[in-house]
């Protein structure tokens, strides 16, 4: 028996594919508990992909998907469900469910997976919100907020249930520099604080340097480096060399 | 050939949906909260226009019954024929494709706006059977608005009816009430509005179905409102044939 840690998630020689577009080839890494992960690429090369597979929203055609230890690409349901509690995941797009306020959004994890209170599920969002600075925004709708205020709010509904890995989908997207900077703090601040597990899936060269413990990077659907910052800069891919000069944001 | 072939493979899709739905619906846990709101959302909020409509159909009915009638001195049969033929067959047909055509198209157009926002896979990570919660909920609320939306465009419009005969005859209200339900009984009102809950699932199940699927972004979205009217009320229509012979089948006198 070895005495390494159960790392938080691990990928073994999983595929997968839509129709005949194969998006993942044989694909294994794993990302030790507590630490934040950032897998780079170019667009379409499988990147989300891999965060929806791990949050068991997609299934592998073959290999395992291991979450703290458990082997998801069975899972039924209801198990799956058990295992989504512990994940927080926050969308491209923050994916805030725009018909109800953005105090529901967040308070709505809580009404579905505790039996506290209203009201105390209210102050518990409000207090969320607050730290993330959106504490005047509980009633407002997620179509009045700006791009990363939405973000800011969707991680605030991904980190309600106090999620032990956090998924994150091009967290800088489509955002100013600073309001890309805040975010980043804010990823930050769960990995150091909260001590969650963080797999991040960004274009963001000079935010995923200062968030990565580890990075990887995928190309046609295959992971071709994986390593510490100072790894992939000298990786023997010169197009993992070329993105890692990358000082381009967003 | 291949067209053939991708209907086919839609109709076992839709089937197979179907099929999850009753089997959903009849598993806890039951989103009792959210099936409420759906019922508001779908029933409640149908009314006005199914009250507006009802009028209409049964004012612009009774004045086509009444040239018919008058012609063989039968004017006192107006109500009775307006009754019969509201709660038989047009009370329900219409109310299935107001619904098909407000309802049918919202759903369509929110599960596919939430679908291609990514809103379903969010619901998903947060441990909810998005399927239960959107889906189920939805055919369920269909299912009961429907024949309680039926009962209101066939009171909607006998009363218009009403309306249309004391302009012209001066009929008392009480009169014309009792005259328009006096001839109706148990067989001739029960079967076509519980056929009615046959309706709200085909239009629920449709509409979910094709909003719940929908890909492609906005356009997509527009597919899938557009298609969910469309076809919903295709199927409402064809199905509205084989329900009535099977009424007839299990009840005889009814046709009578």
């Amino acid at each position: 028996m070895s005495d390494e840690p159960t790392p938080a998630i691990r990928f073994d020689g999983v595929s997968k594919s839509f129709g005949s577009r194969v998006v993942l080839k044989d694909v294994s890494f794993s990302v030790a508990t507590g630490t934040a992960f950032v897998l780079l690429g170019r667009s379409g090369t499988g990147k989300s992909v891999t965060l929806k597979l791990i949050c068991g929203l997609l299934k592998a055609d073959s290999g395992s998907v291991f979450v703290n230890g458990e082997d998801i690409t069975n899972l039924d349901s209801d198990q799956l469900a058990t295992t989504r509690k512990r994940i927080g995941f926050l969308f491209q797009s923050a994916a805030l469910f725009d018909s109800i306020s953005v105090g529901e959004n967040v308070a709505f994890p809580l009404r579905r997976h505790t039996s506290k209170p209203d009201a105390e599920i209210r102050e518990e969002a409000k207090s969320i919100l607050e730290k993330l600075g959106l504490g005047k925004e509980y009633d407002s709708m997620p179509g009045d907020l700006s791009g990363g205020m939405r973000k800011r709010a969707g991680l605030a509904r991904a980190l309600a249930v106090e999620p032990s890995i956090l998924l994150v989908d091009e967290p800088s997207a489509g955002l100013d520099p600073i309001t890309s900077s805040e975010i980043d703090d804010l990823l930050i601040d769960v990995k150091t604080n909260r001590k969650a597990t963080l797999v991040i899936v960004t274009h963001n060269i000079p935010s995923a340097r200062r968030i990565a413990d580890r990075m990887a990077f995928l190309d046609n659907g295959q992971l071709v480096a994986e390593g510490t910052v100072e790894e992939l800069e000298k990786s023997e891919h010169q197009l993992v060399r070329d993105c890692m000069k990358s000082k381009q944001g967003g | 050939m291949e067209n053939a072939e991708r209907a086919i493979e839609w109709f076992g899709g839709l089937s197979l949906f179907a099929g999850q739905v009753i089997r959903n619906s009849f598993s806890p846990p039951f989103e009792f909260t959210e099936i409420l709101k759906q019922i508001f959302e779908i029933g409640w909020r149908s009314a006005p226009l199914i009250i507006l409509s009802g009028l209409a159909v049964g004012s612009v009915l009774s004045m086509h019954t009444r040239s018919t009638l008058e012609r063989f001195g039968a004017e006192s049969m107006i109500p009775t024929a307006l009754a019969f033929a509201l709660v038989k067959e047009t009370g329900p047909l219409v109310t299935g494709l107001l619904v098909s055509g407000r309802v049918g198209a919202g759903i369509g157009a929110e599960l596919g706006g939430m679908r291609v926002t990514e809103q379903i896979d969010a619901l998903e990570s947060l441990a909810v059977n998005s399927f239960k919660y959107l889906v189920v909920t939805r055919v369920v609320a269909c299912v009961v608005a429907m024949p309680l939306l039926t009962v209101l465009m066939n009171f909607a419009g006998v009363l218009g009816g009403f309306f249309a005969e004391t302009l012209v005859s001066g009929s008392s209200f009480t009169f014309y009430f009792n005259t328009a339900f006096s001839s109706l009984s148990f067989s001739d009102y029960i079967p076509p509005t519980i056929k009615t809950t046959v309706f709200g699932f085909i239009i629920g199940t449709t509409s979910a179905f094709l909003g719940y699927n929908a890909t492609g972004g906005a356009e997509g979205v527009g597919r899938a409102a557009t298609q969910s009217v469309v076809l919903s009320s295709i199927f409402l229509i064809v199905c509205n044939v084989l329900l009535v012979k099977f009424i007839f089948f299990l009840y005889p006198g009814s046709g009578s």
